[in-house]
């Protein structure tokens, strides 16, 4: 009870705080206006929250895989279902910025927005294969092994991509990795962007513990109404 | 006469030779792959050849070329199986992971096939020869490797559902894209004409994700073809 | 009025408004397992 509670004010704390205070860009260094920026403590979080979203997903793939509980196959089901939200997004409001600073809305030389996309992609595949099978068993199994699959494609992608695909990267540095790097994250841009990061992470478990309950409720009333 | 304990190596060989020979009357999926090939690679042709684009453009068309014909025949492989009801017999007379470097063997036999025929139209239509043909060569292979160890149990999961249309490409696409950027890589040097050293870094993620993915898939191969 | 300021009222208002939405559902929930229990 208390926690939300917390992320109340915590998460309405980020808001004031990440508005009302001076921007995480310097005005000298920005591209375009300087106040855009801001959109560095929610944009981030978000994506965050959607990849930790789809390895809750690949964890309960793997518990399914070895109990064949069907409980887990919603609970991967749900991370998912949640996690493709964050990630669109995340996109959405990654484009925006990237309009306002660096002029156009989609640059496929820029390998963070390379990789967010990938990630959608993974999402869109891993739903197209689950309206492709009927029967709710297969279903649950192809879906594990295939969450389990993107996976280690993801993380090859995450983490030896950016070093090979620098070689033919033509954009000016201005990933946001950079411009993390250019922010040298003051103390007080340090302190909002990880509460925002709790923020965002805290408030994705209680929504996903409620979309849980919530499948657990529907499945129980089904097996209900069938006897 | 006894039954004698007869290798894994030789039952794996023994699938891919069933393979073989039942490709070898209907001629299907070689048909399929081969003439969708040349299509798209005379397409392409028509398209760019007379602008004559540059080196790095056409690397990335040879696996254009390559991902999308094996997109349209390497979906077959455990769908003409369970269609001509031979699944079930196979399933009873050997392990699954016999059964997945067997497919995987016929797969990769296809597409080396697929390269002999295109490679050579490839550089006469589009007038470009590899610099190092030992570069080619070991991308193409390698990258060969990646593409039938990474679709084959994807194509068993398509398989398994009901509704098959694009779903091969979908689910193919995000797992094969670590393949394809560092298989482009090496392409692009070995046709510029460049050091064992350029291409070190694309080679080694190239081994790694096929001996990742060929690991993974083998693991996880008997969840899905025991449904 | 300063844009800032502007941006930041409309975001506290869409967070209370998905706070208090969700913070109801989750009362209904409960609400609906301890019916199911007994």
């Amino acid at each position: 009870m208390w926690w939300k509670i917390i992320i109340f004010f915590g998460m309405s704390a980020v808001i004031v705080a990440a508005f009302l205070t001076a921007s995480p860009m310097r005005a000298a260094d920005s591209l375009g206006p300087v106040d855009a920026y801001r959109i560095f403590y929610f944009h981030v979080p978000q994506a965050w929250v959607a990849s930790l979203a789809f390895l809750i997903s690949m964890i309960y793939s793997i518990r399914f895989l070895k109990t064949k509980n069907m409980e887990y196959d919603t609970k991967a089901l749900t991370a998912n279902k949640l996690g493709v939200m964050f990630a669109v997004v995340a996109t959405v409001t990654g484009s925006i910025f990237a309009k306002m600073t660096w002029g156009e809305f989609w640059n496929w030389s820029e390998i963070r927005e390379v990789s967010i996309f990938i990630l959608l992609l993974i999402y869109g595949g891993y739903f197209a294969l689950r309206s492709a099978v009927s029967d709710p068993d297969t279903r649950a199994n192809l879906s594990a092994v295939i969450s389990i699959i993107f996976a280690v494609a993801a993380l090859f992608l995450i983490f030896v991509l950016p070093r090979i695909y620098g070689l033919f990267s033509q954009h000016p540095s201005d990933s946001i990795l950079n411009e993390s790097g250019q922010i040298t994250m003051g103390a007080t841009v340090r302190i909002i962007f990880f509460s925002s990061l709790i923020m965002f992470t805290a408030l994705f478990f209680w929504v996903y513990n409620l979309s849980v309950r919530v499948a657990r409720l529907s499945a129980n009333l089904l097996l209900e109404n069938k006897k | 006469m006894p039954i004698q304990s007869v290798s894994w190596v030789s039952k794996t060989l023994a699938v891919t030779r069933k393979d073989i020979v039942s490709e070898f009357r209907t001629r299907y999926a070689v048909n399929a792959i081969v003439m969708f090939a040349l299509v798209t690679l005379t397409v392409i042709s028509f398209a760019i050849g007379l602008l004559s684009p540059s080196k790095e453009i056409l690397s990335a068309l040879f696996w254009v070329i390559l991902f999308f014909a094996a997109m349209s025949g390497l979906a077959q492989a455990f769908i003409k199986e369970e269609e001509s009801g031979t699944a079930m017999i196979l399933r009873l007379s050997c392990a699954g992971s016999i059964v997945f470097f067997g497919k995987m063997l016929f797969n990769l036999l296809l597409l080396i096939t697929l390269s002999i025929l295109i490679v050579p139209l490839f550089i006469v239509f589009l007038k470009i020869s590899p610099a190092d043909w030992i570069i080619f060569t070991g991308g193409v292979l390698m990258g060969l490797i990646g593409l039938s160890g990474a679709t084959t149990i994807i194509a068993a999961i398509v398989s398994k559902a009901s509704v098959k249309g694009a779903l091969f490409t979908v689910l193919s696409f995000p797992v094969l894209l670590p393949l394809l950027v560092a298989a482009i890589e090496i392409t692009r040097v070995s046709f510029t004409g460049g050091s064992f050293a350029d291409i070190s870094a694309p080679f080694q993620l190239l081994v790694a994700y096929d001996v990742i993915m060929i690991t993974l898939s083998s693991m996880l191969f008997d969840f899905v073809w025991r449904l | 009025m300063n844009p800032n300021f502007v941006v930041m009222i409309v975001t506290l208002i869409i967070w209370v408004g998905l706070f208090l939405y969700l913070f109801s559902l989750d009362r209904k929930v409960t609400r609906l397992e301890k019916k199911s229990e007994s």
